[in-house]
């Protein structure tokens, strides 16, 4: 099943890469992204049931409660990229005639 | 402890505590998370953030093959009890008695006809489940996890017809019933009680059918682990 790729998916994705190693904390992805707890938690999900993100809960000896831990995988991180330009392209308003491949320049001469 | 930390972690919890199964570790760490945000205003956000968990009812995602034989083992006794339908089937043969002995006008006799059909309804779906997996009462096949593993699949692909043939039996019941005794309803406000009730169970048609969709992926994942073929969706 293919996973559907939202702005703010694209954006949290986007906030994954920006150190692919680390694993990260829902708050910390949350003040980055801007993204509530109830928008990022469920795109959280989504991604981990389509085995794009591997979970962890931290190890403390502090007798601190542990925190839930993310961190894409390599189906994730390739996922990742690809949406990330995707959106990217998106964002700088490639001209549809470029994405189908089609010689705009070529069309103006013919019909000129 | 201010009041707004104490609402938040308070929040948290019941949502740690409500939430579905298959949902719960992800609201543990929400709840961890509103453990740690220093700003107590910020922290009652995210808690009342994470209540949309709430609206996610997931199963316990599956490990292992192995648990399959006994979900359909679960799922099997379930179908052959008849999950409280025999209440809905019951009603029928009384109301097709009512049709004939009382004296009923046009709309009363609408009323018991309605209940007649979603008795039939309720009784053809029980029967036909029970059918198809009669040969499952008591014997051997729980000991191949493989072919469990693809029954449960082609079981969990018929949940939402299933599940929609209880609901339309539920509404033929509910909207019946009142008409039969015309208890001073309008029939026009039955009919949009009828509309609503339906309009507000398509929610719950999603879920399962997202959640039987679930079933068969995790499914699927397990048996290409095993290096055997995926069923279609």
């Amino acid at each position: 099943m293919k996973m559907r790729r939202s702005p703010q998916t694209a954006l949290l994705l986007a906030e994954f890469l920006e150190d692919e190693k680390l694993w990260r904390y829902g708050y910390d992805l949350s003040r980055n992204t801007g993204l509530k707890s109830g928008t990022l938690y469920p795109i959280l999900m989504r991604l981990a049931e389509h085995h794009l993100l591997k979970t962890s809960w931290e190890t403390t000896e502090t007798g601190r409660p542990p925190r839930h831990m993310y961190k894409l995988t390599e189906d994730g991180l390739r996922h990742a990229r690809e949406a990330v330009s995707e959106a990217a392209a998106q964002a700088v308003g490639v001209p549809a005639f470029d994405i189908l491949g089609f010689d705009g320049a070529a069309f103006s001469e013919a019909t000129l | 402890m201010t009041r707004v930390r104490k609402l938040a972690l308070g929040i948290s919890a019941r949502v740690v505590r409500w939430a579905s199964p298959g949902c719960k570790e992800w609201a543990e760490g929400l709840a961890r998370e509103a453990a740690v945000i220093d700003s107590d205003w910020a922290a009652l956000r995210w808690a009342i953030g994470s209540t949309r968990v709430l609206l996610d009812r997931r199963q316990v995602p599956l490990i292992s093959l192995d648990e399959v034989p006994d979900l359909l083992l679960k799922h099997v006794d379930y179908t052959r009890s008849g999950y409280g339908l025999w209440v809905l089937i019951l009603q029928g043969p009384f109301y097709a008695t009512r049709i004939f002995i009382d004296h009923l006008n046009g709309l009363q006799r609408t009323g018991c006809i309605l209940v007649v059909l979603g008795s039939i309804v309720a009784g053809s779906s029980w029967l036909m489940g029970r059918r198809r997996l009669k040969l499952r009462w008591y014997d051997d096949f729980y000991d191949d996890t493989v072919a469990c593993a693809r029954l449960y699949q082609a079981e969990q692909r018929r949940i939402p017809a299933r599940l929609f043939f209880l609901l339309l039996s539920l509404l033929c019941t509910a909207v019946g019933i009142p008409l039969s005794y015309r208890n001073g309803f309008e029939p026009s406000t039955l009919w949009g009680m009828a509309g609503v009730f339906f309009l507000a169970m398509q929610p719950l048609l999603i879920q399962a059918q997202r959640n039987s969709r679930r079933r068969i992926e995790q499914i699927n994942a397990l048996l290409a682990e095993r290096g055997l073929s995926e069923t279609e969706l």
